[in-house]
C-alpha cells in the first residue's frame, strides 16, 4: 500500500468519526434558521449568549496576561521551587472543571457576602481562570524552550534585560500567546459545568438544556451553530495567520536565563505560591472540610466503584488506541503528503476547538440512525467522542518530536531501500517511545476528566465517575459529592504523579 | 585593551574545566584570531568577554578596569562597548533588515534621523543598499552574514567578537567576506577577536593567532603565516 493511499484511509477514519457528524449537523441546521432566531429572541438566550461572550473574553484576557507572566517567570528566571509551583498550577487542568467550583461552594457556603460573589460572573471567572491558567503557562514555557538563546544574547549586548524581554523574547513568543488566548477563549466559551454549579447563565448550558431537559433536538442543534462559527473563526486564525508566524521548533543546549537578585526571588516565589495556594488548595480544603470523616469517604468509594471502573477502563483503552492513531496522524502530517496531511491537521485542530457540547450533539445526531445505531447504543460512541476531541493533543506532541529529528535520518534509511512503512517502524517508532508514553498519559488524564461529551452520549449503565458526580449533584448528599470529587482528583493525580516519577527516573538513568 | 588573567571556567553542573588558567591580551585595533578544535574553549573566551558568563576563577579587565573576577561579573554586556557576530548570526526573525541593524542605536536613544543615516551608511558599507525592509528569512546566507556585520558595527564598538561567523558559507563567499571584515576593521579601527577552526581564515584575518587545545593556549603566533 502506498503512503498516499494509507494517508487517505487515515483521513477517512478521522473524517468519518469526527468531522462528518459536525458536517451533518450543519446540513441539518440549514433551513432551520427561524428556530435559532426564535430562541435568540428570548431574553434568557440572548443574555446567556452575551454572558458567555463577556465571560470568555475576560477569562482569556486574564489567563493570557497572568499566564504569560507566570510562564516567563518560570521559564526565564532563576527562582527556586519552579516545579512545585508549576505542579500546583497544573492540578486544575487534570480534573473535571466543576470540581473547583464545588470546592469553592463548600468553602464559602451558599449564603453571605462571599458566596454572593461566588455565584455569578466573578466566581465563574475565578474558577475558569484557575482552570485555564496552565494553558498559556505551558505554551509560553514550551516556546521559550525553543528560542535560540543567541537571539536574546545578541540583544543583551545593546540593552538591559527588560528591553531584551520586551523587544526580543516576547515578540518571538507572541504567536504562542495569541494562540493560547484563542484556545482559552474557545474553551471557556464552550464550558458550562462550572457555570451550572455556580448558577450563572451561559450559552452552552442553553444548548445542553434544550437537548437534555426539553428534548428539543433542533433547538440544541441551532444553539450549537454560533459556537461552531466561533470555532471556525479560531481555526481560520490558526491556519492562515498564526501557523506562518510560529518559528520552527528547534532545541538548544541552554536557555538564556534572567538572573534575579535574592530578595526579588523570595518575593516572587512567595507571591506565586500564595496565589497558587489560594486558587487551588483552598477549594480542596473546602471539599475536605465538607467530607468530615473517613466513613463518608468509604461510603462514597463503594457507591462510585462501578463508575470509577468505567472511567479507568475507558481511559486506559481509549488512551492506548488514541496513542496509536496519534502516532500515525502525526507521521502523516510530518510527511507532508500532498493535501491529505493538511486535511488531517486541520480536521484535528477543528475537532479539538469545537466545544464539547457541539461535538456531543453532533455525534448523537449522526450515529442515532437505524442502520448504524450499534454505535449510538454502545460505548463506541463514547470512544468516538474521545477520539474526535483529543486526538489533536497527542498528534501535536508527537509531531513536535518528529520535527526535531533531522530528515537526513529518513534519507539514510531510504538509501538502503527502506520504504515508508519500514521507516515508520524502524526509525520513527523507536525514536518516539518516550513521547508516546507522555502522549498516553495526556490522553489518559484528559479522557478520565472528560464529562461533557460523555454526559451527552454515554449509553445506559456506562456512566463514568465525572458523569456520576454530576448526576449526584441533583439530589446527592453534599458530603458524598465532596468525597466523590476527592476520589476523582486522586484517580487523576496518582497516575500523573507516577508517570512523572517514572520519566524522571528514566531521565536520570 | 582587554586583559584576561589566569582565567578558569567550568559550568556549574559540570566538573570538567573548559578553560584552565588562560592568559590573553588584546590591544586596541588589533585583529586576534583564536583557532582550535571543537571543545577547546574558543567560544567560551568570547562569551566571557561579552559578559554572558563570568570566570569561575581569575579576572578580566577592560582598559585596566576589572569587569569580572572570581565568578562575579561587574559590568553587563550592554555596558562593555562590545559587539558580537554569532555563529548562527542570531538575526531577529521578527524584525526586518533595517530594524535588526538599527536595534543597537535605538537602545542608545539616538535620534531617529541619525539612526536612519547610520543604517543607510552601514548597509551600503556591507553592500546591502535598498535591503532595509527585507525580511531576514528572505535573504541568502551571505546577505544575512552582512546584515549581522552591519548590526555589530553600527554601534561603533571598541571590540567586535566573531564566533565562526563564516562557517556556513561556501569557499568563495567565505573568502570574499573575510576580506570585507579585514577591510572594515582597518577602516573603522575596532579590535577584532575572531574564533574559527579554519586555518585559511585564521591566516588571512589574524595579526595574532592563538592556537587553543583543551582549554589552554598551545601557541601564540605574531604577524606570521601558519
Amino acid at each position: 500500500m502506498s503512503q498516499k493511499l494509507f494517508s487517505w484511509i487515515v483521513f477517512t477514519i478521522i473524517f468519518f468519526i469526527g468531522v462528518s457528524p459536525v458536517a451533518v449537523m450543519v446540513i441539518e441546521a440549514i433551513g432551520k434558521e427561524d428556530i435559532l432566531i426564535q430562541l435568540l429572541h428570548s431574553k434568557e438566550s440572548l443574555d446567556s449568549f452575551f454572558n458567555s461572550l463577556i465571560l470568555s473574553v475576560f477569562v482569556s484576557f486574564m489567563t493570557t496576561l497572568i499566564g504569560t507572566l507566570v510562564g516567563l517567570i518560570l521559564g526565564k528566571t532563576n527562582i527556586s521551587l519552579k516545579k512545585a509551583i508549576l505542579f500546583l498550577i497544573l492540578i486544575p487542568l487534570l480534573l473535571p472543571p466543576y470540581i473547583l467550583a464545588l470546592g469553592w461552594v463548600d468553602m464559602l457556603g451558599v449564603v453571605g457576602f462571599f458566596s454572593e460573589l461566588l455565584f455569578g460572573f466573578l466566581g465563574v471567572s475565578l474558577v475558569l481562570f484557575t482552570l485555564y491558567l496552565p494553558i498559556p503557562v505551558l505554551f509560553v514555557l514550551f516556546y521559550l524552550k525553543h528560542i535560540n538563546p543567541h537571539l536574546e544574547e545578541a540583544a543583551y549586548i545593546y540593552c538591559d534585560k527588560k528591553y531584551v524581554l520586551s523587544r526580543v523574547t516576547i515578540p518571538l513568543i507572541l504567536p504562542s500567546i495569541i494562540l493560547s488566548f484563542l484556545l482559552v477563549f474557545i474553551l471557556s466559551f464552550g464550558e458550562y459545568s462550572v457555570a451550572n454549579v455556580l448558577r450563572y447563565s451561559v450559552f452552552p448550558l442553553e444548548s445542553f438544556v434544550q437537548f437534555s431537559a426539553f428534548y428539543n433536538f433542533d433547538g440544541a442543534i441551532m444553539m450549537a451553530m454560533p459556537m461552531l462559527l466561533i470555532a471556525l473563526f479560531v481555526l481560520f486564525v490558526e491556519q492562515f495567520y498564526l501557523e506562518k508566524r510560529i518559528f520552527k521548533y528547534r532545541s538548544f543546549d541552554y536557555i538564556h536565563i534572567f538572573k534575579l537578585e535574592n530578595n526579588q526571588k523570595i518575593y516572587i516565589v512567595a507571591i506565586m505560591i500564595f496565589c497558587a495556594f489560594f486558587m487551588v488548595v483552598v477549594p480542596f480544603w473546602g471539599l475536605f472540610s465538607k467530607i468530615g470523616s473517613v466513613d463518608i469517604f468509604l461510603i462514597a468509594f463503594v457507591k462510585c466503584l462501578d463508575p470509577l471502573l468505567h472511567s479507568l477502563l475507558f481511559a486506559s483503552v481509549s488512551a492506548t488506541i488514541l496513542t496509536f492513531f496519534a502516532f500515525i496522524a502525526a507521521y502523516i502530517v510530518y510527511s507532508k503528503v500532498f493535501l491529505v496531511s493538511k486535511l488531517i491537521d486541520m480536521s484535528l485542530i477543528f475537532l479539538f476547538i469545537v466545544p464539547s457540547t457541539v461535538l456531543g450533539i453532533a455525534l448523537i445526531l449522526f450515529w442515532n440512525r437505524p442502520w448504524i445505531d450499534f454505535v449510538y447504543t454502545s460505548v463506541l460512541i463514547v470512544f468516538f467522542g474521545y477520539f474526535a476531541k483529543y486526538l489533536f493533543l497527542g498528534s501535536k506532541l508527537i509531531q513536535h518530536r518528529l520535527t526535531q529529528m533531522p530528515y537526513s535520518m529518513v534519507e539514510a534509511a531510504m538509501i538502503f531501500g527502506a520504504d515508508w512503512k519500514k521507516i515508520l517502524k524502524y526509525i520513527f517508532l523507536p525514536a518516539s517511545y518516550k513521547v508516546l508514553g507522555v502522549v498516553f498519559i495526556v490522553f489518559y488524564i484528559f479522557i478520565l476528566r472528560e464529562n461533557t461529551i460523555t454526559m451527552l452520549v454515554y449509553p445506559p449503565g456506562y456512566e463514568t465517575l465525572p458523569v456520576y458526580i454530576v448526576t449526584q449533584m441533583a439530589n446527592g448528599k453534599e458530603e458524598i459529592i465532596a468525597a466523590l470529587c476527592i476520589i476523582m482528583t486522586l484517580s487523576a493525580l496518582i497516575p500523573f504523579l507516577l508517570a512523572m516519577m517514572l520519566f524522571r527516573k528514566k531521565e536520570r538513568a | 585593551m582587554i586583559s584576561i588573567e589566569d582565567v578558569y571556567f567550568n559550568h556549574l553542573d559540570e566538573s570538567k574545566e573548559i578553560l584552565k588558567g588562560l592568559n590573553l591580551q588584546i590591544k586596541s585595533a588589533q585583529r586576534v584570531v583564536i583557532i582550535g578544535a571543537s571543545g577547546s574553549g574558543k567560544t567560551t573566551i568570547l562569551r566571557l568577554i561579552a559578559g554572558f558568563i563570568a570566570p569561575t576563577k581569575g579576572l578580566i579587565k577592560f582598559d585596566e578596569v576589572i569587569i569580572a573576577k572570581d565568578a562575579k561579573s561587574y559590568l553587563p554586556p550592554y555596558k562593555r562597548g562590545i559587539s558580537m557576530v554569532f555563529q548562527d548570526l542570531a538575526l531577529w526573525p521578527h524584525m526586518n533588515v533595517e530594524e535588526n541593524v538599527a536595534f543597537g542605536l535605538k537602545m542608545k536613544n539616538i535620534p531617529k534621523n541619525q539612526i536612519n543615516e547610520d543604517v543607510k551608511r552601514y548597509l551600503s558599507m556591507v553592500d546591502l543598499q535598498n535591503y532595509n525592509y527585507k525580511r531576514i528569512e528572505n535573504l541568502s546566507g551571505g546577505e544575512q552574514q552582512r546584515v549581522a556585520l552591519a548590526r555589530a558595527l553600527i554601534v561603533k564598538p571598541k571590540i567586535v567578537l566573531m564566533d565562526e561567523p563564516l562557517s556556513s558559507l561556501d569557499e568563495d563567499l567565505n573568502k570574499q567576506l573575510r576580506r570585507k571584515i579585514v577591510s572594515l576593521q582597518k577602516k573603522l579601527g575596532f579590535s577584532l577577536l575572531y574564533v574559527t577552526h579554519n586555518k585559511e581564515e585564521a591566516k588571512e584575518i589574524g595579526e595574532r593567532i592563538i592556537v587553543m587545545k583543551d582549554g589552554v593556549i598551545r601557541e601564540k603566533v605574531e604577524n606570521v603565516r601558519l
